[in-house]
């Protein structure tokens, strides 16, 4: 059972802490001022989120927060691999619609999570979801007004869209263990939360006509693995990136 | 003799939120149950935002706050209990309200109505602007008002 919980909330936290470095990458490089902030601020829950998420396990026992964020290998990670992804040219169009993605997901699994029968991840999901109300505003906020802009921006938002969405459905891939998971009311099942997750976003995305259709089976299949340990190209770098501060000290306090 | 919770809750109103000068962590509503534990005083602390990087500092400062009078602590985060606006007392909203912050004019659980409806915390006025939804601090939205023309922040809780 200890797995399947393992499993469970690291899946959750490793996926807030990439997006939380992701999104922190943005820092400086914002569009407008106003974004620079915004997405410093997210990635500072994001990255809050995870602490606390990790937290659950140290409380049963297992590693403290810190050794669960810095300390493992990176097939101990159990993070999807759209937030592995890396800003690439840093373009803005990109950062949103991985951000409108990632943001529908968490709403649509924080809701789900807060009926949770594990009382500890409901009590978090039931706190998480209320910080998180401002992220998912933010992003469909930004969809909503550069969606129905320019071209440009349209174009943008589609060639973003048309790179993330495998990645994104994948956010959904069945955990190992899932069947225990459901079986004990922690969560429902991964499929089920994506069809709730694409009825979020179908209308967001339609009213500027940008939902595209369902990824094919190849493409999902050849991106399988993550919960279990397989990593994208892209994680060794970010690995290296926030891992760099604790391994130039191991065992240092701050 | 021990001291009681309400001792220890008076003692903690010399700890500031680091974050928003003139309003304790007690008047905040982030102080949760005080008991005894092990022999210790066991205090929950619940965090406006769980991401909020004043925490460790601030489990700090309760600590040598009660040290000073004597008591060994121990201060527990509280990630697994939201915290709540209406936990904030009316010395806290005075506080906000001191510090410059715009406080919500209704708690609502929709973020969209509660942006929507923010008045200039110095002329009153409600021709403003949201400039941003995230602020310094992750419980600070950014507002313009066109009335004096000033910027200012709305003081944005989790909802």
């Amino acid at each position: 059972m200890i797995e399947a919980l393992e499993t469970l909330l690291l899946s959750l936290a490793d996926d807030d802490l990439c997006m939380g470095h992701r999104h922190a990458e943005w820092i400086g490089l914002g569009p407008i001022l106003e974004e620079d902030i915004a997405f410093a601020s997210i990635a500072q829950d994001e990255t809050g989120h995870a602490q606390a998420y990790y937290q659950i396990l140290t409380d049963l026992g297992l590693r403290t927060p810190d050794e669960y964020g810095f300390h493992r290998a990176p097939a101990e990670y159990r993070c999807a691999h759209l937030v592995e992804l890396p800003n690439f040219e840093y373009d803005y169009g990109f950062a949103l619609m991985r951000h409108f993605l990632y943001d529908a997901a968490e709403q649509v699994k924080l809701q789900a999570l807060r009926n949770s029968r594990y009382d500890p991840l409901a009590g978090l999901a039931e706190r998480l979801l209320r910080e998180e109300k401002y992220h998912w505003l933010h992003a469909q906020t930004w969809i909503h007004r550069l969606g129905r802009s320019t071209e440009e921006a349209h174009t943008r938002l589609k060639n973003a869209l048309q790179m993330t969405w495998p990645y994104a459905w994948m956010l959904f891939e069945p955990l190992p263990y899932e069947a225990e998971m459901v079986e004990a009311g922690w969560t429902p099942p991964m499929a089920e939360l994506r069809t709730r997750w694409l009825e979020l976003i179908a209308p967001i995305l339609q009213e500027v006509d940008l939902f595209p259709p369902a990824p094919s089976e190849e493409e999902l299949s050849s991106l399988a693995g993550a919960r279990s340990g397989r990593r994208s190209p892209y994680f060794e770098d970010l690995y290296r990136e926030f891992t760099e501060v604790s391994a130039s000290e191991p065992g240092a306090e701050w | 003799m021990k001291p009681s919770p309400e001792e220890i809750r008076a003692w903690l109103r010399a700890v500031p939120d680091p974050e928003i000068p003139h309003v304790s962590v007690v008047d905040m509503g982030m102080i949760g149950a005080i008991r005894e534990e092990n022999g210790k005083v066991r205090v929950d602390l619940i965090p406006t935002f769980a991401g909020c990087p004043a925490i460790k500092l601030l489990q700090e400062q309760i600590r040598s706050t009660l040290a000073q009078h004597g008591v060994e602590a121990a201060v527990e985060v509280q990630y697994e209990r939201p915290w709540r606006p209406e936990a904030v007392t009316e010395a806290g909203w005075a506080g906000l309200r001191r510090a410059g912050f715009a406080l919500p004019k209704k708690l609502t659980a929709d973020p969209a109505e509660l942006l929507a409806n923010v008045a200039c915390p110095r002329c009153s006025s409600e021709e403003v602007s949201l400039m941003s939804p995230f602020g310094p601090t992750a419980c600070r939205a950014l507002f313009y008002c066109h009335a004096c023309q000033e910027a200012f922040e709305l003081f944005k809780p989790p909802l």
